[in-house]
């Protein structure tokens, strides 16, 4: 008696479901496209969303934001809700460059174009295209830059080295790595993973001037890494512009507004603003071509738009150019 | 007309019940597994009202996602209600998954085997559910401290292995049984579901599953019964061990990946799931089914808030409210009971 009102009730409750079906959400109206996120816990990613907005608008898409919250499990749930909802493409940039390798055939399998934007797949040639900077050419020129900088003096450095999961974390370290590896005065004494985020930064800056009171240079991977470099260089006292005896180089790559400013007040000796307007516009007009059945040439399928280089000396005169210090 | 309705309340039907006291005993009945299941009623309604007013939600492809979306939780909530039913606890849940679906995608490298890579994820498990086990029973260390402990070793392992990277690129055939159907329902659902129901006679059918219970609702009680205490709880943490490895190898299967943080963001969900669902912290009270509609819920509602453009910190201050609500009304349940 009770096994048979059990079942019923399961019953009642999915044929509740089942009877009332509903057209997906997108069927009508403007082009859909779905924009998911790995996270929205940086500044790179709030300068990011901005710019789809504002192109969105301006190309007449209506773009339904999700964001993973740094979990692939997650972002897989939320293209497949996005697939379900019937959207014409999917632009995301992913949080694991192997799981979004599932997550881009399964919208090939509901013929839905997928975008990369920032953070490329495992394999390149399986997304429909994929726009971002070249994380190694960006490592390189910081390397570059800090030679510059230092000449022939033994200096010593700290790698704050991003998810090494991503694209763009291997990207940046190995550049930096290959750029100084031929220089025998520069010496990599601490590599900390941050996995992106500024908690281990702290920690790690502080047992980095611990061990190494004469520490002469920071290579951040990202911007969001920095307000906890400055505390630990300000506990330290080495919070100093350039020119001053106490001064360390900081070299990092992103072009956020504390990048901006950083460098502007000469705290920080080289930023490498991403090329984040071209990146978002050519994402969002791939997406939309390809609902539309256009084809994109293999050879135009990565399209890497190199960073934008700024120092204390350049940036006054760079405008808008640097998404960061733009008013 | 009134001797007509006289005469039907009167009439006394093949099984011998007049229509009045049949519906009152369906009445009774229905309140009783109201009672046991507190969120069937719950489920029933969100089922009608999402349905009604968000739109897409009730359309095959989105069933078909929250199937896809239940098996790794549910497997991983089957290993938690075992734990919580001896009234222990396991932190190391998470990066047990996570570990155990990098060394089994490890194995699938270089062997090409799915099946040893399945024998390897749960026999990771296993081992990690021992060695808590072995801390715990034997040790007699807390199971939060045993557990915690082991959740920032496995995770260190997990991270030293693969230096922070996913492993992908595995077998083909893996990555398609995550995408296929049977019968329109996803592969991966019906592994999850066949786990839950084998946990769910376990602890119903079996004498190992009336132990737990026993365990957890009163260990001294039980131990003057008979029954051995730590070699029950060796035993539930080393099985959910094996689970935790279970869920690993289903991740893979569904993301096509591993990750030594693959678990760790379900964590929440998993105790929130089956805290809602009506299994005790305590311990003693509870059961897989119970811990199905808790799952089943948290699933259901982050599938709703996504097609609604709520964000994962929406997702996340729902689910705290509604385990902050369930575990009130969880208690006030309970007591109701044991007064009845």
């Amino acid at each position: 008696m009770v096994g048979k009102i059990v079942k019923m009730s399961i019953a009642a409750g999915f044929a509740s479901m089942g009877a009332i079906v509903s057209t997906p959400s997108f069927a009508d109206g403007p082009i859909s496209i779905c924009l998911s996120l790995d996270k929205m816990s940086s500044p790179s990613r709030d300068g990011q969303v901005k710019l789809w907005r504002s192109e969105a608008k301006e190309l007449g898409v209506k773009l339904m934001e999700q964001v993973a919250g740094e979990d692939a499990q997650r972002q897989a749930a939320q293209v497949d809700t996005c697939i379900a909802q019937g959207v014409a493409g999917i632009v995301s940039i992913p949080w694991d460059y192997e799981a979004v390798l599932q997550d881009i055939e399964r919208a090939h399998a509901a013929n839905i174009p997928f975008v990369t934007v920032d953070q490329a797949p495992a394999e390149t040639d399986t997304v429909d295209f994929h726009t971002g900077a070249d994380p190694y050419a960006d490592g390189r020129n910081a390397a570059r830059r800090l030679i510059a900088l230092v000449g022939d003096k033994p200096t010593k450095v700290v790698d704050l080295q991003g998810a090494l999961s991503h694209f763009n974390g291997q990207g940046r370290d190995k550049g930096f790595k290959d750029g100084i590896k031929d220089h025998a005065n520069i010496t990599l004494v601490a590599e900390i993973p941050t996995e992106w985020r500024p908690e281990p930064v702290l920690s790690g800056m502080e047992n980095a001037l611990q061990a190494h009171p004469d520490l002469g240079a920071v290579y951040s991977a990202s911007d969001g890494l920095l307000p906890p470099v400055w505390s630990a260089l300000k506990k330290a006292n080495r919070y100093a512009k350039a020119g001053d005896p106490n001064h360390v180089i900081v070299l990092s790559i992103d072009g956020d507004p504390q990048g901006c400013q950083a460098v502007t007040e000469g705290y920080m000796d080289g930023g490498y603003a991403q090329p984040f307007a071209a990146m978002t516009r050519s994402a969002l007009e791939a997406a939309i071509n390809l609902s539309k059945g256009r084809k994109i040439e293999s050879k135009d399928r990565v399209s890497l738009i190199p960073s934008l280089e700024y120092t204390p000396g350049t940036v006054a005169g760079m405008g808008n150019d640097v998404w960061g210090c733009v008013k | 007309m009134a001797n007509s309705n006289q005469h039907r309340e009167n009439f006394v039907y093949p099984s011998g019940l007049a229509h009045r006291e049949r519906l009152g005993i369906t009445l009774d009945a229905l309140m009783s597994i109201f009672r046991y299941l507190p969120l069937l009623p719950v489920l029933i309604v969100c089922g009608i009202l999402f349905s009604i007013t968000i739109d897409g939600f009730a359309t095959g492809p989105n069933l078909q996602n929250i199937m896809r979306q239940l098996p790794v939780v549910l497997v991983a909530v089957a290993r938690e209600t075992i734990v919580l039913l001896i009234g222990g606890i396991d932190l190391s849940i998470g990066a047990t998954i996570g570990f155990s679906s990098i060394c089994g995608a490890f194995v699938m490298h270089s062997t090409g085997s799915i099946a040893l890579g399945l024998l390897t994820c749960v026999g990771t498990g296993l081992i990690i559910g021992a060695l808590n086990g072995l801390g715990i029973a034997w040790a007699r260390i807390q199971p939060f401290i045993m557990t915690f402990g082991m959740m920032l070793t496995v995770r260190a392992l997990g991270f030293l292995l693969t230096g922070g990277r996913s492993v992908g690129r595995l077998p083909s055939a893996l990555v398609h049984s995550g995408q296929m159907k049977m019968l329109g329902i996803p592969f991966v659902f019906l592994i999850g579901l066949a786990v839950a129901v084998v946990i769910g006679l376990v602890l119903g059918k079996t004498i190992f599953g009336q132990s737990i219970y026993l365990t957890g609702s009163n260990p001294r009680a039980a131990k003057f019964s008979g029954v051995d205490v730590t070699k029950i709880t060796f035993k539930v943490y080393t099985l959910s061990g094996g689970l935790a490895g279970l869920a690993g190898f289903l991740f893979m299967m569904r993301l096509g990946a591993a990750t030594p943080t693959a678990g760790d963001p379900l964590l929440l969900q998993i105790i929130g799931a089956a805290v809602l669902g009506g299994t005790l912290l305590s311990g003693g009270e509870g059961g897989m089914l119970r811990s199905f509609t808790g799952c089943l819920l948290i699933v259901v509602l982050n599938n709703c808030l996504e097609i609604m453009g709520a964000q994962f910190w929406d997702q996340m201050i729902v689910i705290g409210a509604l385990l902050a609500v369930g575990s009130a009304m969880g208690t006030w349940l309970n007591r109701r009971r044991k007064m009845e």
